[in-house]
């Protein structure tokens, strides 16, 4: 095992050999059982569960894959490989994902097994990145860099994946199994949102301890996740996520699919009995099989690359005078930078949401660039963030303009993170078999709109989610104004919800009247921001504005004749 | 239907009790769940195998199980996963050693994991070579969390080799 | 646009998830699909099996463009589509279901516009929208 960490990749785990048989003998299954499919041994009834555990859906014009990126963290190879598929295989572009994947449109069946291929030899997956398993851990997008952060989660978030990956228990779950995880006392993870959500910090002899919440989701019945242990030792981390997931299993319900995710189970049983029946497990089981020793944890975590941070002594002074040599530079500086706990570096975040643009929509000659942005300025390490957003984590401060010079050169410069141009959007009705409505549209017209980038900063934080179904893969009761795609008698319609929230200040949006036909919904939302600016007060938030007045406030705003 | 076990096709030792069928008074015999009563109370130790649905608790089974050969768990269909589940208990908890036998319809794409959660043999209705159930076992040999086979460890976190 | 018509799409929002990630009934279409009016005309669709690509069922065989579809008569429908499903054919395709045309579209148009997404491509992608490639015998 190697330890020179100048060949480790950073930020992430390096795969060794034995990891990359793994992967190419998950290939050569899925290739044997595509041809079974083709063959006409298996139907597409028994196939899907085997596709989806690949990643591969049907959707509306042919099949998608959705790429695992373990919990956000890819390196420069990996990108190149995605944009080499996007040429390839795709139609030169990738859609990255709320849940921090990247999704291709266009793919065929026939087409897989050698996608899969390819993207082992980079140590990429798609493995349980859909299916009744545990999908993709997602973390914090600034993990390892946030100045706010406590503790590095990602080394967990590895250990789940690992464990997660074809578990023998937990391959046919009721339904989805999603895990975030977060080192930050600030949520940007959701973890109230899914159906595990884990919130480490440093614990006694410096090992980590964690917070559990669970049961937590959107989807058609959006509920805010319970805390079900805290001061959880790492130790029996593993042990008490499998006796959650046991109970889960056993009991989830499995005669009606809307019901089957774990949420409903811990509404039903109530927190205090399904705690009863998680520690009934837990106390029954082997735990030393399971019991996480430092030993193990220190041993992945040796496989993480670290970034070697060494920045002149003057980098943030030059970073100064640049932002005042240069106010777009400055006002970007403000909206897509968040602050590294290394004074002389900064974590730049890349807006891939341009003015009337498709959000998370990349094309392969972007991917690229991102890919050797990365290699000059972020030691090869790229993240994708729950926004559908791609970070720079550990760019030097002196250097910072230089990289927003190419930023911006390459469209992907827009300085609206947070804003209301950083809008969530589900791929809709353009593209998804479930959709009612189209997401992508709205998000086009209303960034269009509120593109003047003075405009945006005046209004301030806004996050607004769109989903075209009740799914909620767009986070729309998430948004601080969501919207939600209807359909009413074949034609578009969209329902607006106020003030959600995915943060420490979590919230389910509620629905604000009737919904809207799709040609009035961009003016609506433009009366209710007009409103909004009318009604705050100072520099007030729209979410706090929101919350101090409530919705009959805005309700006129929304129906008011056009 | 063709009892598999090991990737291999084996004599079936067991009779099955469905219904209300008489149960034998001899002889190897796997009784519903409903009727494990009825199968205790035969006479002498003649093996007796017992078939239960997924939602049964297997803490139910505790008494019976010093006199039990065999537990069948039942795929309703491969999509449910409870089996694995009870498997798994049955081994981690109850220490059953006995045979755990999978029927309904398991698909052979399950075949790992359901040796990994403590099954041993699997009643199949599939039309699929026995080839097939055989490198659905072989064709991956790497693992990633702890099971109840206590395979070799493979050096980082819980990777371990299965053969 | 009758009467007939409003009662079939009142079921749309519940039927609408049996689709396609999801199990339950498994490989059978979106029941919201297959709903059709009595009256009017309908095209008979599915996805490929091989590249997941939409087609169309014409007089000879199936078509990426919904211009060459045949088209029926909604009281024929449904024996078209078993007969469809009971062909050779059916095999290397997803899903066939019947699609309700827009009677008062010029050229063959779906009423719905999942349907009309599916025809014509994404509607923010103009670029891909289907063309020709081949048939798929
Ligand atoms: C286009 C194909 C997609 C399909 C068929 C699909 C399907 C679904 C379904 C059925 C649900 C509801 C699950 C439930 O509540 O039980 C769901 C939830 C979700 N999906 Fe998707 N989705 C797709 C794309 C996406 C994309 C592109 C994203 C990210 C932008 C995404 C992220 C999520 C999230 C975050 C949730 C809700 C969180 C939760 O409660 O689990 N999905 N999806
Ligand atoms: S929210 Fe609905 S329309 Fe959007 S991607 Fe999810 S399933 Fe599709």
């Amino acid at each position: 095992m190697s330890t020179d960490t100048a060949t480790l990749p950073v930020g992430r785990y390096a795969y060794d050999q034995v990891d990359r048989t793994f992967l190419s003998q998950r290939v050569a299954q899925f290739r044997e059982q595509v041809n079974r499919r083709i063959a006409g041994d298996l139907s597409e009834d028994e196939f899907k569960p085997l596709r989806l555990m690949n990643g591969l859906y049907l959707q509306l014009h042919a099949y998608m894959l959705r790429v695992a990126v373990p919990y956000g963290m890819m390196g420069s190879d990996q990108m190149r490989a995605l944009a080499h598929i996007a040429r390839t295989y795709d139609r030169d572009y990738g859609h990255f994902t709320t849940r921090q994947n990247v999704q291709f449109n266009w793919i065929r069946l026939e087409d897989t097994p050698d996608i899969l291929e390819h993207l082992a030899r980079v140590n990429m997956h798609a493995i349980q990145t859909s299916g009744n398993c545990i999908r993709n851990v997602t973390c914090d997008e600034f993990a390892g860099a946030a100045a706010d952060e406590l503790l590095d989660p990602r080394i967990h978030a590895e250990i789940l994946r690992q464990w997660s990956t074809l578990h023998p228990e937990f391959s046919f779950l009721p339904r989805k199994f999603k895990i975030a995880i977060s080192g930050s006392p600030h949520d940007r993870v959701a973890a109230r949102f899914h159906d595990i959500g884990l919130v480490a910090r440093p614990g006694p002899q410096g090992r980590p301890v964690f917070d559990v919440f669970v049961g937590g989701g959107l989807g058609r019945t959006p509920i805010i996740g319970v805390q079900l242990r805290d001061n959880l030792p790492e130790e029996d981390l593993l042990a008490y996520l499998e006796a959650i997931v046991r109970v889960y299993n056993a009991y989830g319900r499995r005669d009606n699919m809307y019901k089957a995710r774990i949420k409903i189970l811990v509404q039903a049983l109530g927190v205090e009995q399904f705690r009863e029946k998680v520690d009934a497990e837990f106390a029954l089981m082997n735990r030393a099989d399971y019991r996480l020793d430092p030993a193990i944890v220190d041993g992945i975590r040796a496989r993480f690359g670290i970034p070697d941070l060494v920045a002149p002594a003057d980098a943030a002074q030059n970073l100064a005078a640049d932002r005042r040599a240069d106010p777009a530079f400055d006002r970007w500086v403000r909206t897509n930078t968040h602050p590294h706990r290394n004074d002389g570096f900064i974590c730049a975040v890349v807006s891939v949401k341009p003015d009337g643009g498709i959000p998370g929509d990349v094309t392969a000659d972007q991917m690229d660039l991102i890919a050797d942005l990365a290699d000059g300025w972020s030691f090869g390490e790229i993240r994708v963030t729950h926004m559908q957003n791609v970070v720079l984590g550990h760019v030097r401060k002196d250097r910072l303009r230089d990289l927003w010079h190419r930023l911006v050169a390459a469209g992907l410069g827009t300085p609206n993170i947070g804003l209301v141009g950083d809008i969530i959007a589900c791929p809709g009705l353009d593209y998804c078999a479930l959709a009612n409505a189209r997401s992508i549209p709205i998000a086009q017209k209303l960034s269009a709109r509120f593109a003047d980038p003075e405009l945006q900063e005046r209004i301030g934080r806004l996050n607004i989610n769109i989903s075209g179904c009740i799914n909620a893969c767009g986070h729309h009761h998430a948004g601080h104004i969501g919207i939600l795609g209807v359909d009413k008698r074949g034609e578009e319609f969209f329902q607006l919800t106020l003030g959600g929230s995915a943060g420490n200040d979590v919230a389910i949006g509620q629905i604000i009247g009737p919904a809207l036909p799709e040609d009035e919904t961009v003016d609506a939302i433009a009366r209710l921001i007009d409103t909004y600016l009318v009604l705050r007060q100072g520099d007030e938030q729209f979410i706090d504005t929101y919350r101090r007045l409530g919705a009959a406030s805005f309700k006129d705003a929304v129906y008011a004749p056009a | 239907m063709p009892l598999l076990e090991n990737g291999h096709i084996v004599d079936d030792a067991w009779v099955t009790v469905t219904g209300d069928d008489p149960i034998p008074a001899t002889g190897a015999v796997i009784v519903p769940f409903a009727r494990l009563e009825e199968g205790l109370a035969r006479a002498g130790d003649t093996p007796l195998g017992v078939t239960i649905g997924p939602d049964v608790d297997v803490a139910l089974l505790r008494p019976a199980l010093p006199r039990l050969g065999l537990v069948a768990v039942t795929f309703t269909s491969f999509r449910d996963g409870r089996a694995f589940t009870q498997a798994r208990a049955l081994r981690e908890h109850l220490s059953f050693t006995g045979e755990i036998r999978a029927t309904g319809k398991p698909l052979p794409d399950q075949y790992e994991f359901m040796l990994r959660c403590g099954i041993t043999t699997v009643q199949t209705e599939r039309p699929e070579a026995v080839s097939v159930w055989q490198q659905a076992h072989e064709i991956i040999s790497v693992a990633y969390q702890p099971s109840i086979l206590h395979e070799r460890a493979q050096g980082l976190g819980f990777r371990r080799f299965v053969s | 646009m009758g009467a007939s018509l409003h009662v079939w799409r009142l079921f749309v929002p519940v039927t609408a998830y049996y689709a396609c990630c999801l199990e339950r009934i498994g490989s059978q279409v979106d029941v919201r699909n297959n709903r059709r009016d009595t009256t009017g005309a309908s095209v008979i669709t599915a996805n490929r099996l091989l590249d997941g690509r939409t087609v169309w069922l014409t007089q000879q065989g199936w078509s990426e463009q919904i211009a060459h579809a045949r088209i029926f008569d909604n009281a024929d429908v449904e024996d078209a589509i078993k007969q469809a499903k009971a062909t050779p054919d059916a095999r290397k395709l997803v899903g066939i279901y019947g699609v309700q045309l827009d009677p008062s579209a010029a050229g063959i148009s779906p009423l719905t516009m999942r349907e009309r997404i599916r025809a014509f491509g994404p509607s923010v992608h103009p670029d891909f929208a289907p063309v020709e490639i081949s048939h798929v015998h």
